[in-house]
């Protein structure tokens, strides 16, 4: 051995010797806050920290020909349905790549995907009338039928509410209907209505989980002239719709809540609006909107601060952007993302084990 | 395996065949200072020798096909010499441009480059596809976009769109009049005896489309009965008969696409192999012509085709129907005009779709146009030259399910130019040219504008070119009838070359004891408002047409070389960086950055082969520069044999080394194929 080695050597020793002797009990690191926003001309999911918005990074979703419009995420996963390429990526959030491709059944149109445990996650298929429940570890697959056109989910309380548009050939057939599963028994769900009937202009496809736990769900409409959108309140244990309202103008899109009583509604018409939890009011409606141009989707992260994004042309590699709001809905910044984001999420990273 | 070695013996196994040769050279020696026809001159085809008349015309009939040495001598002129392709049943013209001044040239190799534009001869088509959708694929930046194996392949120049190149047959364009692209596939290479390629922004000489570039083929005369056929792998074949009679001359063609070929299933949706169902098709083509006073020209074609989608969305019923006419008569000299008459139909239809409601969409279209030119030979203070003037009228008037109801377009241009040439040891031409375009809806005219400029010393000639080009958009993008899933835009604007500036350097010479030439362009130039296809944020992300704007800039290099009277190497490369026109721009999807060519060809005694290297460098599917496509490398090679005057024979293999590659993601092209060709001239 030579005289080199036997100093690595020793070095490795001590080095071994100093993390034998670390504190067992010290706290985790912190989870790292991202905001996720795919960029859906682009083919891209941008991954943006959000105390350090410059260290922002972009992952190619590769694919064929991929329409993505949203992501949902659990620890260091996101899922990212493909669209027309009827498959849906999982990315890795830590190393930023994608490192799976799950294809679902052809002709799926895949839209819409929620997270259910540490291995399951459900994508919905518009094009075919079901959710496939996918092992994102393994890329196993399985369909559930479900209502016509599911175009997104959210998963609460133990059941994945299914948000069936009711299209047929982007015509809105009538109002909408939420379709309940249980994951367990990957069914319907027992123990109550399996379908909660949204009445309104149909094309419901956005929802969220407000903090006093019901489900508040944009009932989008159609897009020409005079059509305008509603949001149900569902009850998710009553299985039930407890409110309904107006006022939101024509083709309001994605919804954030706070966590408090604040409900921010997107619009690409309106801007960003805004609806109290607690009294149940349109705070800012259709024509008082804050006016982020092109607005395709709203999310809050941990500290309130709002992030509301603008589109773009969603042409030509122009990079669209996320306005960042204050809770006073005063802009603080921006961050530059890809082209044509659309569809964005926060989520915490755990640090790496 | 079987039907493989089949192939091989037909082609090897000789056939005693001999005939009287059917093949024909003719041709004009001209003055290069000034044009004029020189008279007198002796003209050399290898043992046989014509004088030219007051003319300056040779003919020479009964010429054995192959590569030929063609010379032209006269006193008070350097001699020229150089060697032609003859092919069978070609009527080979050729211009032999001797120099007053008898300085001493070497002889010349095949010269790929005439005095305006790039040109590849028939012969040399021939061995590089079977239409020319596949031989002009990499052929000096030219780019065939095509989905598939039957697909309609449309050229892109500079990294154009493929509505941007106007494609000219004997003068008559020959773009789809509703969606603007050529569909080189229905040109077959055993019609075309050359195409000459003038890239960059030509709208000023050609008329609207030609943002790009033109490409001018011209058809060969047939004047002797002629048979082919081929056959090849996955169903694919082809068969054509021509004839000719005096000045008249007519091919029909029928071709069937490759169908049910082994495709690679993309890992998005599980990866392994699959077969491309509904890939097939046919395709009827009509090509005649009469030469003469008047040139009347007759192009005809119709085409059933699967339409199998893209592979992550395979449709199997999905079906494409086209059918096209076109009459048209000329008349070249001082006083010159041109006129055709163009009909259309297409037809797009799915009976069971994978997703939505069946549909049957069926258009019609019916379009004149007419031209009118004078021009006039100039003489001054040692310079020679001509003026021109002309004007042109189109009408275009659609109908049926796929348009807005009574859709017509017409337009209008007038045009002015010329040419001037001076200098005798040291030559130097000047052509400038200006054109002011109008049409529907217009309020006021574009004029646009094109100065070329050459100087030659020697072999080396040096070329620099400045212009602008204007076109309206396809009238696809203005007249289609709204849809599911497309959105019109009546804000679409038209596509201008606000300006674009080139220069060249040519120089045929001899490099290491081997005869050859090579070329080098550079260009740089900004497009506005380029009509590209795009998903609209607002709303539902439905696809509509915009206008963007772009830089290009590149160069493309060429080599040919003849190191023996039987090898002849050539080769390209090509960049071509057309980015938006915005700091950091990403280069627009689908525009390959690079292509490479390079193609050996060995001619001993009666055989004849031919290796080809392509290479298409990496693209993007999206407009961000972030999902890039892998480059594309392909092999193909063929090997010929003349039996006889008459009948030759000809195996090829496309796509050696089996990469199966996608141009268009999700459009894959059959990967290695194999077919083998018979072509016999009755004389």
């Amino acid at each position: 051995m030579t005289c080199a080695s036997r100093l690595v050597l020793a070095a490795a020793c001590l080095v071994a010797t100093l993390a034998a002797c670390a504190d067992p009990g010290a706290p985790l690191a912190a989870p790292q806050e991202v905001l996720l926003v795919v960029n859906s001309t682009e083919g891209s999911l941008s991954i943006v920290p959000v105390e350090t918005p410059t260290a922002a990074v972009k992952v190619p979703l590769g694919g064929i020909a991929p329409t993505p419009v949203g992501v949902s995420a659990r620890n260091e996963f996101a899922l990212v349905p493909l669209g027309l390429d009827n498959a849906v990526a999982v990315v890795n959030l830590r190393s930023a790549a994608v490192v799976l491709t799950i294809p679902l059944p052809a002709n799926s149109g895949a839209t819409g995907s929620a997270f259910v445990d540490d291995s399951i996650g459900y994508v919905a298929n518009p094009n075919l009338n079901t959710v496939t429940r996918v092992n994102y570890l393994t890329g196993d697959t399985a369909s559930v039928a479900v209502g016509v056109y599911p175009q997104g989910m959210v998963y609460t309380r133990g059941k994945l509410f299914v948000l069936n548009g009711n299209l047929v050939n982007f015509v809105i057939q009538g109002p909408s209907w939420v379709t309940v599963i249980d994951p367990v028994t990957k069914a319907k769900a027992t123990g109550g209505p399996d379908s909660i009937p949204l009445p309104g202009p149909g094309n419901a496809g956005f929802a969220d989980v407000g903090s006093d736990g019901r489900l508040y769900i944009i009932n989008t409409g159609g897009y020409g002239p005079g059509d305008l959108g509603r949001l149900s309140i569902v009850d998710p244990v009553q299985r039930t719709e407890v409110g309904n309202f107006g006022g939101f103008g024509q083709a309001p899109g994605p919804l954030a809540s706070d966590a408090g009583d604040r409900l921010f509604i997107s619009s690409y018409a309106e801007g960003l609006m805004e609806f109290n939890l607690t009294t149940s009011q349109v705070i800012r409606g259709a024509g008082n909107g804050v006016p982020i141009v092109s607005n395709a989707s709203v999310v809050v992260d941990s500290k309130g601060r709002i992030y509301a994004l603008e589109t773009g042309k969603c042409a030509g590699g122009d990079a669209g952007k996320a306005h960042v709001l204050r809770s006073d809905l005063t802009e603080s910044g921006t961050i530059t993302l890809g082209e044509c984001p659309v569809g964005a999420l926060v989520t915490s990273i755990p640090p790496a084990p | 395996m079987k039907s493989r070695s089949w192939l091989l013996l037909a082609v090897l196994i000789p056939t005693a065949l001999a005939a009287q040769s059917p093949a024909r050279v003719s041709g004009r020696v001209v003055d290069a200072l000034s044009g004029e026809p020189v008279a007198y001159a002796e003209v050399r085809l290898d043992d046989a020798h014509r004088t030219t008349g007051d003319d300056g015309q040779f003919h020479f009939d009964a010429v054995n096909p192959g590569r030929r040495a063609l010379s032209a001598r006269r006193i008070g002129f350097a001699p020229r010499d150089q060697f032609i392709e003859v092919l069978p049943g070609i009527e080979e013209t050729v211009i032999l441009r001797l120099d007053p001044l008898a300085v001493p040239i070497e002889s010349l190799a095949v010269v790929a480059v005439q005095d305006e534009g790039i040109t590849i001869q028939g012969a040399e088509l021939s061995h590089r596809g079977t239409d020319l959708g596949q031989a002009l694929d990499g052929w000096e930046g030219v780019v065939v976009r095509r989905t598939g194996s039957g697909g309609p392949a449309a050229p892109q120049v500079r990294g154009s769109a493929p509505d941007e190149v106007l494609v000219l047959v004997d003068g008559f364009p020959i773009n789809d009049a509703f969606t603007g692209r050529a569909d080189l596939s229905r040109i077959g290479t055993r019609d075309v005896a050359r195409v000459t390629l003038l890239p960059g922004a030509q709208t000023v000489r050609a008329g609207g489309r030609a943002i790009a570039g033109v490409i001018m083929i011209a058809t060969r005369r047939v004047f002797a009965p002629e048979l082919g056929l081929r056959l090849g792998s996955h169903r694919a074949g082809s068969g054509r008969l021509g004839a000719g009679r005096g000045a008249a001359s007519v091919s029909l063609t029928g071709e069937r696409f490759a169908d049910a070929f082994p495709y690679d299933i993309p890992p998005v949706r599980g990866g392994g192999g699959g077969i491309r169902d509904n890939a097939g098709g046919t395709l009827w083509t009509l090509n005649g012509r009469v030469r003469g006073t008047v040139d009347l020209v007759v192009l005809g074609s119709r085409s059933t085709r699967g339409v199998p989608g893209i592979t992550t969305n395979p449709t199997r019923t999905a079906r494409a129907e086209d059918a096209s006419a076109l009459v048209g008569a000329s008349h070249q000299g001082r006083l010159s005009w041109q006129s055709s008459v163009e009909w259309l139909e297409t037809r797009a239809s799915d009976p069971t779709p994978n997703v939505g409601l069946p549909y049957d969409s069926r258009t019609n279209g019916l379009a004149g146009s007419a031209a009118l030119g004078l021009s006039r030979d100039l003489t001054w203070a040692g310079a020679t030259g001509e003026v021109h003037t002309g004007a042109d009228f189109r009408y275009d008037r659609f109908w049926g399910s796929g348009v807005q109801d009574g859709a017509a377009f017409h337009r209008e241009g007038l045009s002015a130019g010329g040419s001037i040439r001076w200098g005798a040891r040291q030559e130097w031409r000047l052509v400038p040219a200006v054109r002011i375009d109008m049409w529907k809806d217009r309020t006021r005219p574009f004029a646009s504008g094109r100065l070329d400029a050459e100087y030659s010393r020697g072999n080396t000639t040096l070329s620099a070119a400045l212009g602008s080009a204007v076109t309206a958009p396809a009238l696809a993008n203005l007249l289609f009838r709204e849809g599911e899933g497309v959105l019109l835009n009546p804000d679409l604007r038209p596509e201008r070359t606000r300006w674009e500036i080139e220069a060249g350097v040519r120089h045929t010479g001899r490099w290491l004891g081997a005869g050859g030439h090579a070329a080098l362009r550079l260009y740089y130039g900004r497009v506005a408002d380029m009509v590209l296809w795009y998903q609209r944020p607002a709303f539902n992300f439905v696809w509509s047409p915009g206008n963007f704007d772009v830089r290009r800039r590149g160069g493309e290099v060429t080599l040919d070389l003849e190191p023996a009277k039987t090898l002849r190497l050539d080769g390209s490369a090509t960049l071509s960086a057309v980015t938006y026109d915005h700091t950091g721009g990403a280069q627009v999807a689908y525009r390959p950055r690079t292509t490479i060519t390079a193609g050996l060809t060995w001619t001993p005694g009666p055989w004849e082969t031919d290796l080809r290297w392509h290479r298409i460098g990496t693209r993007y599917r999206d407009n961000s520069g972030v999902n890039r496509l892998a480059p594309i490398s392909l092999w193909d090679a063929g090997i010929e044999r003349r039996l006889g005057a008459s009948l030759s024979t000809r195996f090829e293999v496309h796509d050696l080394l089996d990469r199966r590659s996608e141009f268009i993601a999700g459009y894959p092209t059959p990967g290695r194929t194999f077919s083998l060709s018979l072509n016999l001239v009755l004389q």
